[in-house]
């Protein structure tokens, strides 16, 4: 290579680095997160670079099964087990249509339809119906999450590599803290679609998922999205109405001394299977990692201590705790003393 | 027969099924490969991901964020109890869906609310907080196994599936993210 060609190539790396530093952010809307820490000169703007790029591929992975008909197997694994499943996946006109059967163990099935989700028990002949709120606030939530993720993790596109027979981008979402974890991400280079995930704490998998095989883009069979038994037979038949939407500040609560990079997304007011009284739902974001804190009056039936946790779960922490006359659950995919910090950060304006 | 040997390779079965279905591995050749296969598919989904290249900065960045600890890496125990899910990803909020459909054991009640309480009176345990890790680790297998032996708490599935709806990185699926338990 000659001292003319270093030139140029430099002078190439330059022009795609300020390509992307002036492209980029309409996808990543208000990002702010960027500008942390990041040092000067020709390798930040590379890195800052190389990190807005990977966060194009994470919306890729967003967009994807908006626009993509897919079918396919998977097997997902934690704390050594593993299961398998079939996903058919299909987008028309009329919306987004998706059937989940899992293969192993007692037949169970999930199937949405647009914002409908139904979850069939067989073996129980019981049926759960949820309408979910979604479009009511899930298009303002989404930016957020997306940009703030700079502030908390390293985004990082590495190699590729292959699984199931397509050739998938690495991306690497590495936790610059404890207080959460980091996430692996393989995406199909040519549709975005995910197709492997390991979430990690330090080098660890905690949980991991991946495609076994798949078919991406080919005429999906609408008999596939039926369920696979009778449903009206169902004799237990639950539904979950939608959620009262947002409620801010109304619930009376508040969340204080969070853990570094969370902050509050939502409040909302939700009503679950077989129970009139409203639950609050207070939902909290590092940008990756969703924490949801829930708060219901105790009952005479639930003589709780004062603090309750649930032994960690795979990737899922779940922390109870009696504020005043009040149960507040918090459920959230970090490491176990994140959610008890948070757990213990809710504070009610005015304690019963 | 294939979920005992499923159950056997995560120590779920009782003595007596143990000797009777290794009896049949033996005897099988289909199940002696059943049991192999399980075994390699575990084997590739246990290793830990790997990073094929830019080492070095990958590292450089770790060395840069992360304080020195002088506490020893201790590896995740498996215990054969619990299943559970979590990857903020969309097509994961899919599979999200099916780790929720594993807690729901055959015989829990669906609309018996105060099982949620019933369950977690006696299971729940004080949060441990130590700075020692070896001990938060050893307390866990005993604790995981005590709250699963009861059918999964439905009012924390109903959170659990409402949670899903509001994670990052989705997009398919709303629900995400579940407590299962592995039938």
């Amino acid at each position: 290579m000659t001292y003319q060609q270093i030139i140029k190539n430099s002078a190439l790396v330059l022009l795609v680095a300020s390509i992307f530093g002036f492209v980029l952010p309409s996808f990543a809307e208000g990002s702010s997160g960027i500008s942390t820490g990041a040092p000067s000169g020709l390798q930040s703007i590379v890195n800052v670079s190389a990190s807005k790029e990977a966060q194009v591929w994470l919306q890729r992975i967003v967009d994807a099964p908006r626009k993509l008909n897919y079918t396919g197997i998977f097997v997902y694994s934690s704390d050594g087990h593993m299961e398998t499943s079939r996903v058919v996946h299909m987008v028309n006109n009329e919306g987004e249509f998706e059937r989940i059967e899992v293969l192993d163990g007692p037949p169970r099935e999930v199937i949405r339809n647009n914002n409908e989700v139904k979850r069939y028990f067989p073996a129980r002949k019981t049926l759960v119906t949820e309408k979910r709120g979604l479009q009511k606030f899930f298009p303002a939530l989404l930016p957020k999450p997306l940009s703030d993720l700079n502030n908390n993790y390293i985004v990082k596109k590495i190699g590729r590599e292959r699984i199931s027979d397509y050739e998938c981008q690495v991306i690497v979402l590495e936790a610059k803290d404890s207080m959460r974890y980091s996430q692996r991400l393989w995406v199909d280079v040519a549709t975005g679609l995910l197709l492997k995930a390991a979430v990690m704490e330090r080098n660890q998998v905690v949980e991991q998922f991946v495609f076994t095989s798949l078919e991406i883009d080919s005429e999906v069979d609408k008999e596939l999205l039926k369920p696979g038994y009778v449903t009206r037979n169902a004799e237990v038949n639950i539904i979950n109405p939608v959620t009262s939407g947002t409620v801010k500040g109304e619930l009376g609560w508040q969340i204080k001394n969070l853990p570094s990079g969370f902050s509050k997304i939502n409040e909302v007011r939700r009503i679950f299977s077989g129970t009139t009284t409203p639950v609050g739902h207070i939902t909290l974001s590092d940008g990756l990692a969703a924490i949801s804190v829930f708060i219901r009056p105790v009952t005479k039936e639930d003589p709780l201590g004062p603090h309750e946790s649930y032994p960690q779960q795979g990737a899922i922490s779940i922390y109870a705790r009696t504020v005043g006359k009040n149960v507040v659950t918090t459920i959230c995919e970090v490491p176990r003393a994140t959610v008890i910090q948070i757990g213990n950060s809710v504070k009610t304006y005015k304690v019963k | 027969m294939k979920d005992k040997i499923s159950a056997l390779m995560d120590g779920e079965l009782d003595s007596i099924d143990v000797a009777d279905t290794i009896t049949q591995i033996k005897e099988t050749e289909e199940l002696r490969n059943e049991w192999s296969t399980y075994h390699l598919i575990g084997e590739v989904l246990r290793q830990p991901a790997m990073s094929t290249s830019d080492i070095s900065s990958s590292i450089r960045n770790k060395m840069d964020m992360e304080p020195t600890v002088l506490t020893p890496d201790i590896p995740r125990e498996e215990n054969g109890q619990i299943f559970a899910f979590a990857i903020a990803a969309s097509m994961l909020a899919a599979v999200a869906a099916v780790s929720w459909m594993g807690a729901q054991t055959i015989n829990a009640p669906l609309t018996d609310e105060p099982s949620l309480q019933a369950v977690i009176k006696n299971k729940f345990v004080e949060p441990i907080v130590t700075s020692d890790p070896v001990l938060a680790q050893k307390e866990e297998p005993k604790t995981d196994k005590l709250v699963f032996q009861d059918p999964a708490p439905i009012r924390l599935n109903d959170y659990m599936f409402a949670h899903g709806e509001f994670t990052a990185i989705r997009g398919v699926s709303p629900y995400m993210r579940t407590v299962a338990r592995r039938p």
